[in-house]
């Protein structure tokens, strides 16, 4: 048997000698687990959220910031301006009541609703804007469909996905952007 | 009877979901309200305008419909002359709603 031979012989037993299949496996084990974390990590999951979109993307609705009494809790179902809601609530995913979550866009298409504010009385006219991009958020689900319609009266029906407007048809989350002041609920009605 | 709501109003009811508050629309997918100049210029085009199947079946009467229509082009397409749509065109074009809208199109689509 050559020396090479011998050596190696050598090695490879100490080796069983010094460790067990089951120390094996549980490096192993960690290795992969390790290996499937790394894109967990923020920095990955930063560098793979879009860029900031250029100049000329499509606009989402400009919230009216100065709404009497807009106090309650955004996260509940119940909150005032989710009276038309269907989906998951964006202030429970990372977002709030008015922006999406990092990682999602805001569609650039929606429905249109009014819910009226129990601090003044009054009514409002709410935009639904789902947050695209990532799947179901899963948290907070809200379906409450006060005036909603059905869907071939599409833009008043909240059943639709309306990611279909935006880059990534994943829908995560919704918004509710008070965009004007209505004369009354529901004119239609 | 009730009173009309302020059409800027009716317009964020029912245009501004799809269309956006500028009527911008989104490219490829929902057209651009600021572009409809070349549209009402024509006779064809007006047609079209009422008889599209969002406009001539958007849950409003024919004068409040008329009405949209008129603050469209005149705010948001910026058109400066216009015959100004009436009720009763609006009524009359609107009971014909195109059963086919792009090949009705009069002008052709951008590529």
């Amino acid at each position: 048997m050559s020396g090479f031979d011998e050596g190696f012989e050598r090695l490879t037993r100490g080796l069983a000698r010094r460790t067990s299949r089951r120390s094996l496996l549980s490096r192993f084990g960690a290795l992969l687990v390790g290996a499937a974390s790394v894109p967990l990590l923020p920095v990955a999951r930063a560098s793979g959220e879009t860029p900031p979109a250029p100049s000329d993307a499509p606009r989402v609705p400009a919230p009216v910031e100065d709404v009497p009494g807009d106090a309650g809790d955004p996260t509940k179902c119940e909150y005032w301006r989710h009276c038309a809601i269907d989906g998951f609530l964006c202030a429970c995913c990372g977002g709030s009541a008015t922006a999406c979550p990092p990682g999602t866009e805001m569609s650039p298409v929606t429905w249109i609703g009014t819910c009226q504010n129990p601090a003044d009385g009054k009514d409002y006219v709410i935009s639904y804007n789902d947050c695209c991009g990532k799947g179901f958020c899963g948290r907070c689900g809200c379906n409450r469909n006060e005036g909603d319609r059905p869907e071939y009266h599409w833009y008043r029906s909240n059943d639709i996905n309306w990611c279909a407007g935006a880059k990534s048809q994943a829908y995560h989350c919704s918004v509710a952007l008070v965009v004007g002041r209505a004369t009354e609920a529901q004119p239609e009605q | 009877m009730r009173a009309e709501i302020p059409v800027r109003e009716a317009f964020q009811l029912h245009c501004s979901g799809c269309h956006g508050s500028d009527g911008r629309g989104r490219a490829g997918f929902v057209p651009d309200l600021r572009a409809l100049a070349p549209l009402v210029a024509t006779q064809g085009g007006r047609e079209y305008l009422v008889r599209v199947p969002g406009v001539a079946q958007a849950p409003v009467g024919s004068a409040s419909l008329a009405r949209l229509l008129n603050y469209v082009l005149a705010e948001l397409a910026g058109v400066e002359e216009f015959e100004a749509f009436r009720a009763e065109e609006v009524e009359r074009l609107r009971r014909a709603p195109l059963l086919d809208p792009v090949g009705a199109r009069p002008i052709p689509r951008r590529p």
